[in-house]
Formats: C-alpha cells, structure tokens, sequence
C-alpha cells in the first residue's frame, strides 16, 4: 500500500499533451468538480472564520497596547516554519480524521499571518497621529476605531488575504486526512488518472488565484484614499 | 578678510594628488582653486524659466562665497553644475581655468568637497571608513588613511574614539563634522556646501559656522555655501550672491556693503529690518576703537566683542562712551558718535 | 495492524511492544528507525531546500541587478511573483510533471519557483534600500555607478536580502514536505506513509515532523547569526 502511494510505480507516459486530457477531465465533470470546490470553499471557509474570530481582535488589541510583540513575531517565524503536512498530521492524531480536524488544522494555520499582520498593522502606526488623536480627547475605543484601524487597515487586511489563499491553497492536502474537496482528486491517482489529478490541479490553481484576486480587489476599496500606493505586496505563507 | 583668508601655507608648486597630499591638514598641500561661472545656464525641461539663468560670478581661490535666496531661486542648482551633478545647458565652469566639463565626473568630484543638509554618511560604514572613503577611491595607503582620519577628526573637533563607531550612534551635530570631515579628506580645491547647518539645532549651528570659520582660517579652502538663511550668510560670507527667483543674481557684495547699499526693494526686503544693527555686529570693537579709555567708570568691553554688544552695553547702562580693554590690557575708548558714524 | 507499513516493522521480527500497543511515542522506534528512515529523510529534506534555495537565490540576484537598473521590470516582476506565489505546491508539483516527469527536477523546479518569488522582491526592496541622502552623497565623493552598487547600494541591501532569506529558507523547508505526495524523499515521505495507515502511526509523524520544524528553525537562526556578522552597522546602532 506504501508504495502504491509513493506513485513512483505510476509513472507511465508523462507527455505534455495529457494537459489535453486534464481539460477533457474538466470539461467531462464540471458539476462533481464543482461540487468538490464547493466543499474545499466551505471548509476553508469554516477555518477562516475561526481564525478571524479568534486571532484577529487578539492582534488588535494586542498592537493598540504595543503589547506583546514576542508572541506576534514568535507566531509568525513559527507558522511558517511548521509545515502544513506537519501541522494535519499532528492534530490528525489529537483529533482524528473529518472535517473537524481538518478545519482546526487550517484555522491554525490562518492565524498566524492574520495575528502578525493586525499586531504590526496597528502597532505601526505613527505614534505622533495616535498621539494626536488622545491629544483631542478620544477615548482608547474611539483612537483605535476612527484612527489607528482605519491606518492599519491594509496591513491588516494583506493578512487577512494571506490567510485566505494560504487556507485555500492548503485545503488539498487535508485530503490525505480525509478533508474531502479537490485534493481528494489529486490524492487518488488510482481511482482519477493522471487526467484527472492534473485537471484537479489547475482547479485548485484557478480557485487560489480567485481568491487571491478578489481579496485584493477588497483590500484595494478598503485602503483609505490617502494611503494607496500602485504595486502588490508579496504574500507570505 | 578673504585676502588674510586665502591659504596660510602658499601655493604649493607641485601639486600633485593622491599619494602626494597624505599629507598634514594644516599645512594644505593642494592650493586653494579660483572658481569662474560663466554665462551659467540651467532651463529644465517643461519649465517655463531657466533655472538658473545667464549666471556670471568669479570666486576667487580661498574665498568664502555664500549663494543666498528664496526658496526654488536656483541656488543650489547653480552649485551643484559646479561638480557636475546636474549637468548645465549653457555656459562655462572653469575651475582654476580649465572647464569642469573637460573632467571625468566621478574624478572631477573626488577633487571637490561636497556637504550636503542631509549629510549622506554612509550607515554601513565606520566614522573612519566614512572619511577615509576619497582617500580609498584614490587609492592611497592604509597607513597613510588612518592617518588622515585621525587628523580630520581632531580638526572638525571630534574625539579620536568616534573613529570606530557607526553614523547611528552620532547626534545630528556630530555627524554633520564627520561630513565635513569626509568632504575635507582628500584636500579638495574646493567646497561646495548645500545648507550644512540647515537641519542642526540653532546652538549647535552657531558653534558649527564658528568652527568653520576658524577651520577655514586655517586651511584656506574655496567654499561655495547655500543657504537659505540671511543671517547665516551674513555670519559665513566673505561675499554674499543674493539670488532672486529665476535664478538670476540680484547682488554680489560683501556682508557689510550688503548691509549698507542694498542694490533694490527685493535685496532690502530679503535682509530684513534692522540692517544697521546687524553691520555692527560684523565689526570688532577692537578694529574701531581709537580714543583714550583710561577714565574710571567706563563700562568696560574686550576688544574681540562685536560693535553691536557695545551698543547695547550703552543703551543698558545710559553712557555714550565704554572702555575697550585688549588682550594686553591697553585701553581705548568707543564713543556713540563714532559708532554711527561708522553706519555712514 | 501497524504491519502494513513496511518500516514500522522491526528487521529482527520482534516487535516492540510500545509499537505493537499504539502507544503515544515510541523512543524506541526512533532509534531502530533513525538510520535507515529519519536521518535519510532528514539529510534528503536538507538537499531539496538547499539546491532550491541556491538555485532561486543566484538567479533571482542577477534578475534583481536587472532591474535595479531598468526600474520598469519590476513591477511585472512584483505581479508575476504574487501570482506565482498563489499557485499551491500540491498543485504546482502535479502540473510540472508533464513537462519534467516524477523527479527530484520536478520538486527542485518547483522549489525554485517559490524561492524565486519570495526572494525577487526582497533583493529589490534591499537596493533601493539606501537613502537619497546617501546615494547623493556617494555620487558627490566621486563613485562611479558600478562603484555606488558595490559599495553602497549592496552593503546597505544586506539586511533585506538576509530577511528575505529566512524566509525563503523556511518556506522552502516547509514546502519541501509536499514533495512527499511525488517522490519517496524527504521528511515529509515519512508523514505521508503514516497517515495513509488506517491508525496513523504517531511516533513516525511525530518525529519526522519535528525535525522538519527543528531544520526550519536552526536554518532561521543560522541565517540571523550570518546577519549579525555581515551587518555590524545594525546591530552596535544602540551601543
């Protein structure tokens, strides 16, 4: 069984002209393809709301008091040195395979470029505005929500992206973990064909690439006028 | 001034660079330059006047001139055709005779100082490295850098244990010598010096034109100095270029002829009010003062003091005559009448 | 029931009973396994990255200095990186194979490619790194343009490229792990074999993974210990 997963046994005729076939796959299964993006949508989906919900405000507050920057720095240089394989691994063992797991695991790894991003995004912003701010009278609520977010805000929201793409991106691999969605595809071989993991491939490609489009559309009408620069930030996974 | 200004050590007969000049600071080893703008010319593309328009002045070798105007009036750009950072669009640059344009860029700057406001010391950089950096493009000895160093330090006022340490770990004064060092390093002909002072707190900035003055005693350079500043013009020039916008001159003269017979409206408004108080304070008491100041009660005032701070002494004590003491304790005597008829 | 993976077998045929009973983590395995599973993978893990690493790096500094010189090119640059980046390994391993089949040229291509993105940009930041001030200044002594990069602009570059490293180091090694689902190499082939057990075997991810995290990190701290040399100007900025 080892070895039928290794692949290295399927290495039959690799040409480049089975891209063909990989677009007749697609265009033979659009709506079980379709369905399977659908699933990868909602369980990266479920595992972005949760890292939102939790990392996000921590990074927040955790930036606006300047506090904490050890876990900000510590969360990043870690999240990304913890492979995702890794990470779906370990939490396959805590917390067994499902759908459950698998969005933990991703919430994880959504969190950490969410957490740095609102940390730094808010904790950079010039102390003299924030200053300023206080100086008028604004409440530590009032600095944070009419100043110090508005600033922070495509910072904040690259990480959000980040996440996103890393999250869809990653998606994949819970199949092994049985995640379900494309990567179930990619990982079976045996039953799909090289066509069809191929055809799954540029799927999950196209899904990355519009997510990343449209959460950089989004951060584009959210960055205040005064603060747009032409150019795109590199993401960080 | 700038004739007891001009070089203390006298032209040298061969003056050859590099290795040659790793010599001393105080005994200068390259002479001082004449500078000649010519019919200078700078027009922008897409601008609606020249930048610097038809601009004619000769600054002598060893003098101190001081380029002065509004803001945009092309005060700098004059300055920097000079080293050929901005290339000019007519005219003629010679320095010591021969045209700027004639000379490799790169070469032509090592031969000429430059200080700019932002001061540019390279952050990567020791302090010694910083100064030593025209010395090493000229390639010459180790040794004989070090050396340099160590004297640049001592002449700009800096403790020789700065040597080692990195431009972050200077405050704003202190990296501004260290700038002025790495411009004087390899003995330049010339200083250009684009507002120097212009980003350093006003104490600081006075104690810096003092040092540069005595410096400039002392090794007797040619220096074009920008400023947007009048009194810092008044305080540095031997002879002050008033620019008027369009980069055009408006006056060339001496610090006191300025003072006293400004050439139009614009000059006098860009002076200032209070012209007559601010020629007494470029005069000693010492220089003027010629009656017998031995009567008891006198105000008493050194002789090094400006003519400016006697009057005021006067005014405070409500005499029309103080007592000038020397350096050898011989007295004279300042009277009121001969301090405005000093004004005339 | 652990049988079906053949390295969880122990070569004498007595099976540890730690292994056999499921246990959490099996020391024992760890060290019956490390010469013939963990180091192997460890060592293979170290070469993807390292080749990727080296590879990326030369050619993303040529492109760098390219177009440090001619500014336009960097922005397509900056556009063909995000995009790039998007693109998830698993996906990226798989379509490469057409082209360059189930190899180690596959994988390192890939590699390269994210390395690439990660490191392009960085090299660039890192150039224009220098102030105005300075470079007016250095044009001012008499630096020739040639002179100006070497001695100036790349000096003050160190930093952002050194940053830039750390994480294409780490990301590579991160990703490296994905290779797993193409080739039997690397840390990440132990990972993948035990969880494609009906019962994950825990000490294998376990150990694997761990190593996969501790390569990450040493090789972080290899390269902020390398920065700390190359940039002394940095780091006395307090003294």
């Amino acid at each position: 069984m080892g070895e039928e997963a290794a692949r290295v046994i399927l290495a039959d005729a690799f040409q480049p002209h089975t891209f063909l076939d990989a677009f007749r796959f697609i265009g033979d299964h659009p709506v079980f393809l379709l369905q399977k993006a659908a699933e990868q949508l909602e369980l990266s989906g479920a595992a972005l709301g949760i890292a939102l919900a939790v990392a996000l405000p921590l990074g927040i507050v955790l930036g606006h008091f300047h506090r904490g920057s050890s876990l900000a720095v510590g969360t990043s240089i870690v999240g990304r040195a913890l492979p995702s394989l890794v990470l779906i691994g370990v939490l396959l063992t805590v917390l067994g395979v499902g759908f459950v797991n698998n969005m933990v695991a991703l919430a994880v790894l959504a969190s950490g470029p969410i957490l740095t991003n609102a940390y730094q995004g808010v904790d950079a912003v010039d102390r003299d505005v924030v200053e300023a701010a206080r100086g008028m009278g604004m409440s530590h609520r009032q600095t944070l929500a009419r100043v110090e977010l508005p600033l922070a805000l495509p910072l904040l929201f690259a990480g959000i992206r980040i996440a996103a793409v890393t999250v869809v991106a990653t998606a994949p691999i819970a199949a092994i973990a049985g995640g379900g969605g494309l990567g179930d595809i990619i990982v079976n071989q045996a039953s799909y064909r090289l066509e069809g993991v191929l055809g799954a491939s540029i799927c999950v490609m196209a899904l990355s690439a519009l997510v990343f489009v449209l959460f950089l559309g989004v951060q584009r009408l959210l960055t205040p006028a005064g603060l747009r620069r032409p150019g795109v930030e590199l993401p960080r996974a | 001034m700038s004739a007891e200004a001009a070089r203390p050590a006298g032209p040298n007969p061969n003056p050859k660079p590099a290795a040659a000049s790793a010599g001393s600071a105080r005994g200068t080893s390259r002479p001082a330059a004449r500078l000649e703008l010519k019919q200078l010319l700078k027009h922008y593309p897409g601008a609606d006047s020249p930048a610097v328009d038809r601009l004619t002045l000769d600054i002598p070798a060893g003098e101190i001139c001081v380029f002065v105007g509004p803001s945009g009036c092309g005060k700098t750009t004059a300055m920097r055709m000079v080293n050929r950072m901005i290339d000019r669009d007519g005219g003629e640059i010679l320095l010591d005779g021969r045209d700027v344009n004639e000379r490799h860029p790169a070469e032509l700057r090592r031969e000429i100082g430059y200080v700019i406001q932002q001061i540019g010391l390279f952050p990567h950089r020791t302090i010694a490295e910083n100064v030593g950096t025209v010395p090493s493009l000229l390639g010459w000895k180790k040794a004989a850098i070090a050396e340099r160093t160590e004297e640049l330090l001592d002449l700009v006022g800096l403790d020789p244990s700065f040597a080692s340490r990195y431009p972050a770990q200077l405050s704003g004064g202190q990296r501004q010598r260290v700038g002025l060092a790495r411009a004087l390093a390899a003995d330049p002909a010339v200083l250009l010096m684009d507002e120097p002072f212009g980003a350093v707190d006003p104490i600081t900035r006075s104690h810096l034109q003092q040092q540069l003055r005595r410096l400039h005693r002392e090794v007797g350079k040619t220096i074009l100095f920008v400023t947007h500043d009048i009194d810092e013009a008044i305080a540095m020039g031997d002879r002050i270029a008033i620019f008027r916008q369009g980069g055009a001159l408006a006056q060339t003269a001496t610090p006191d002829e300025l003072l006293a017979a400004p050439a139009d409206e614009f000059v006098e408004r860009f002076l200032g009010e209070d012209r007559a108080l601010r020629r007494l304070s470029l005069r000693r008491v010492g220089d003027i003062a010629s009656g017998d100041g031995t009567a008891p009660d006198l105000p008493v005032v050194p002789a090094s003091a400006t003519v400016r701070s006697a009057l005021s002494l006067m005014i405070e004590a409500g005499v029309d005559s103080v007592a000038i003491v020397r350096d050898d304790g011989r007295r004279s005597l300042l009277t009121l009448g001969e301090l405005t008829a000093l004004l005339r | 029931m652990i049988l079906a993976s053949a390295p969880v077998i122990p070569s004498f045929g007595k099976p540890d009973p730690c292994v056999t009973q499921d246990h959490a983590f099996c020391w024992g395995w760890v060290k019956a396994h490390w010469g013939d599973t963990l180091q192997p993978a460890l060592l293979q893990h170290l070469q993807l990255a390292a080749i990727a690493v080296g590879i990326g790096f030369a050619i993303a500094f040529a492109a760098g200095l390219l177009a440090h010189r001619r500014r336009w090119l960097a922005h397509p640059f900056g556009i063909v990186s995000a995009l790039v980046y998007t693109i998830p390994s698993l996906a990226l391993f798989q379509l490469l194979v057409p082209f360059t089949g189930i190899g180690t040229a596959t994988v390192e291509l890939a590699l390269v490619a994210y390395t690439l993105v990660i490191l392009l940009p960085n090299i660039l930041a890192g150039l224009d790194a220098a102030g105005e001030d300075v470079l007016e200044a250095a044009r001012g002594v008499g630096y020739t343009r040639r002179q100006i990069l070497w001695r100036v602009e790349l000096p003050l570059a160190v930093p952002t490229i050194v940053a830039g490293l750390r994480i294409a180091v780490v990301s590579t090694i991160s990703i490296a792990t994905i290779a797993a689902f193409l080739l039997p190499k690397g840390l990440g082939y132990p990972i993948f074999l035990a969880l494609r057990e009906p019962t994950p075997f825990r000490t294998e991810i376990y150990s694997a993974g761990a190593l996969a995290v501790l390569l990450a990190l040493a090789a972080d701290f290899a390269l902020v210990m390398l920065q700390r040399g190359l940039v002394p100007w940095a780091r006395r900025q307090r003294a």
